[in-house]
């Protein structure tokens, strides 16, 4: 009877971004529903909240993200650590008497790199050219990289996903459970949240640039909700899933999900 | 009384016990890692029966590979984590994952520790624990390491249904032995007559996508066929449904590439200009 009972204007409009995120669960939104059928002004309201929420993205959400030049910064990290290197390698060296000799090792590194082209060029020179389908596939180290990268990312969006779709069936509609001892039957979605952690596995070394970090920080919280899920029993209690719903929402998670999915599956070169 | 006393006594307990792994669970989803290891340590020394005692147990790991300069107790950790638990269950294979991010940090070699763990993970009987430490070996500067995980990634491709995961297994064999990359899928039967003049299979797929705005490539590699698929997929959605709109248009059906290849034989497969970016696919 409870759930009949016709939401008020202040309750509905507490609840706009929750209906926007599919997070109040099929009761509520029913009541929620009712009662933009019934109001007008709450549902002026709910278009403005939803249009609002649409145009919402990275940039609005995240403004000073986008001010940073990921690319410069990369390379200036990157010669910085070899500056540190080289000034540490220097100083690693022994003492005058090492010093003494290092013309003469560089003169000697030099003739040895020589020496290692000459070897290099000389058999090309002599042999046929080898016919084109004995050629050995060779694919440079940082294609691969370049390609590894790509495919975790856009794994890593197809993750949150549809750990987005998991977490919001598991709140919006869960099965009633046959036994006594629960409430609602699990199983499915704990089965599910195990195949999403498996693929999270996969991923996760590979997000390693500096534009990856919400990315991995957002893949990182999901992991511990999906835990959460794969730990439930099959027949688990109604306090269990109230518990998910609470950190889902006080995290922002879905709104989270969908900005950086948004970014990343648009083409977006940084999360 | 005494009994009254016990109950009493019980019943606070529980809910001590009950509030215990909620804040866990709190500090977890906060990743609060500190009060996350202080939070196991409390509920496995006061509630050693707890039904929650083997999560505590797994956070506790989490929390210590988490935390800077912990990573040896971490390592000690999972490990009698993994000593303790059965093969097969979830908590097990974030613990194997865990173990072989800990001992192997990428870019710092390959230390002794981390061979072990990966070796040890090579001799798992269950496969995803087997093919996730065949695929980070992959990485590893350790020759007879990753002779190990060659035939386990081959044998988990052939198996494996899920094309991310399979994805994952074809970039550690190519890393491994790019002659030994499994042949791309799509029969050899019924196969369309290639244009006059290509001679051979294609061997390779290049793919450059040009960044007009910021007037540089994003991407520019090349990839024995078998990663024609993943190079697509690769892409974000607006750049792959260019690219399908493009394909139509010439009446190819991106979804086949692997037919779309073979019929166009070498050569320029596809070229799609937009406003933002040019893209290139050519075949060898």
């Amino acid at each position: 009877m409870m759930g009949r009972t016709p939401w008020s204007c202040r309750r509905t409009r507490g609840r706009l971004t929750q209906s926007f995120y599919r997070l109040l669960g099929s009761r509520r939104q029913g009541a929620f529903d009712r009662h933009l059928q019934a109001c007008p002004a709450c549902r002026a309201e709910w278009e403005a909240t939803r249009t609002a929420l649409q145009r919402i993205d990275s940039a609005t959400a995240f403004p000073f993200e986008s001010q940073v030049d990921w690319r410069r910064f990369t390379r200036e990290t990157v010669a910085k650590a070899r500056q540190a290197e080289s000034a540490r390698e220097q100083k690693a060296l022994p003492g005058p008497g090492w010093r003494g000799r290092r013309p003469l090792l560089a003169w000697g590194g030099s003739l040895a790199a020589l020496l290692v082209a000459l070897a290099m060029m000389l058999p090309r020179s002599f042999r046929p050219e080898a016919p084109q389908t004995a050629r050995p596939i060779a694919v440079s180290a940082e294609s691969t990289r370049s390609l590894q990268h790509n495919v975790a990312r856009q794994g890593a969006a197809r993750y949150l996903r549809d750990s987005r779709s998991l977490l919001v069936s598991l709140i919006e509609a869960p099965v009633r459970c046959r036994r006594a001892d629960g409430a609602y039957d699990l199983s499915l979605e704990r089965e599910r949240s195990r195949q999403l952690l498996r693929k999270k596995n996969l991923y996760l070394g590979s997000l390693d640039g500096p534009g990856d970090q919400r990315l991995v920080d957002l893949v990182e919280q999901l992991e511990a909700l999906l835990l959460q899920v794969s730990s439930f029993d099959d027949c688990t209690t109604a306090r269990q899933i109230h518990d998910l719903r609470d950190a889902i929402e006080s995290r922002q998670i879905l709104m989270r999900i969908d900005l950086v999915t948004r970014t990343v599956e648009g083409g977006g070169s940084r999360v | 009384m005494l009994i009254a006393g016990a109950m009493l006594f019980l019943m606070g307990a529980a809910s001590t016990e009950e509030a215990l792994v909620r804040q866990l669970k709190v500090d977890v989803f906060d990743e609060n890692w500190t009060a996350v290891l202080k939070d196991c340590d409390e509920l496995l020394s006061r509630f050693p029966l707890s039904p929650d005692r083997d999560q505590a147990a797994f956070y506790r790991t989490k929390a210590l590979s988490r935390l800077p300069g912990r990573e040896t107790e971490a390592i000690d950790a999972l490990r009698s984590f993994l000593r303790a638990h059965p093969a097969d269950r979830p908590l097990v294979e974030e613990a194997w994952s865990g173990l072989f991010a800990v001992a192997c940090v990428p870019g710092k070699g390959a230390p002794a520790e981390c061979r072990e763990v990966l070796g040890e993970g090579l001799q798992s009987s269950a496969p995803f624990i087997s093919t996730l430490a065949a695929i980070r070996a992959a990485d590893v500067d350790d020759a007879a390491l990753r002779r190990r995980a060659l035939p386990i990634l081959k044998k988990a491709y052939d198996s494996q249904t899920d094309a991310d995961i399979r994805n994952e297994i074809l970039i550690a064999i190519l890393k491994i032995a790019p002659d030994e990359v499994p042949a791309p899928h799509g029969s050899s039967a019924d196969r369309p007559p290639r244009k006059p003049g290509n001679q051979g299979e294609p061997a390779f797929i290049r793919m450059s996508v040009f960044n007009k705005e910021e007037g540089r490539f994003e991407v520019k590699v090349q990839f024995p066929v078998a990663f024609a698929r993943m190079l697509i997929d690769s892409l974000g959605d607006q750049r792959r449904e260019d690219l399908r709109r493009e394909a139509q248009r010439q009446g190819m059906n991106i979804d086949e590439i692997f037919e779309a290849i073979r019929r166009s034989g070498r050569g320029r497969l596809l070229e799609v200009d937009t406003e933002d970016s040019l893209i290139e696919i050519w075949i060898e």
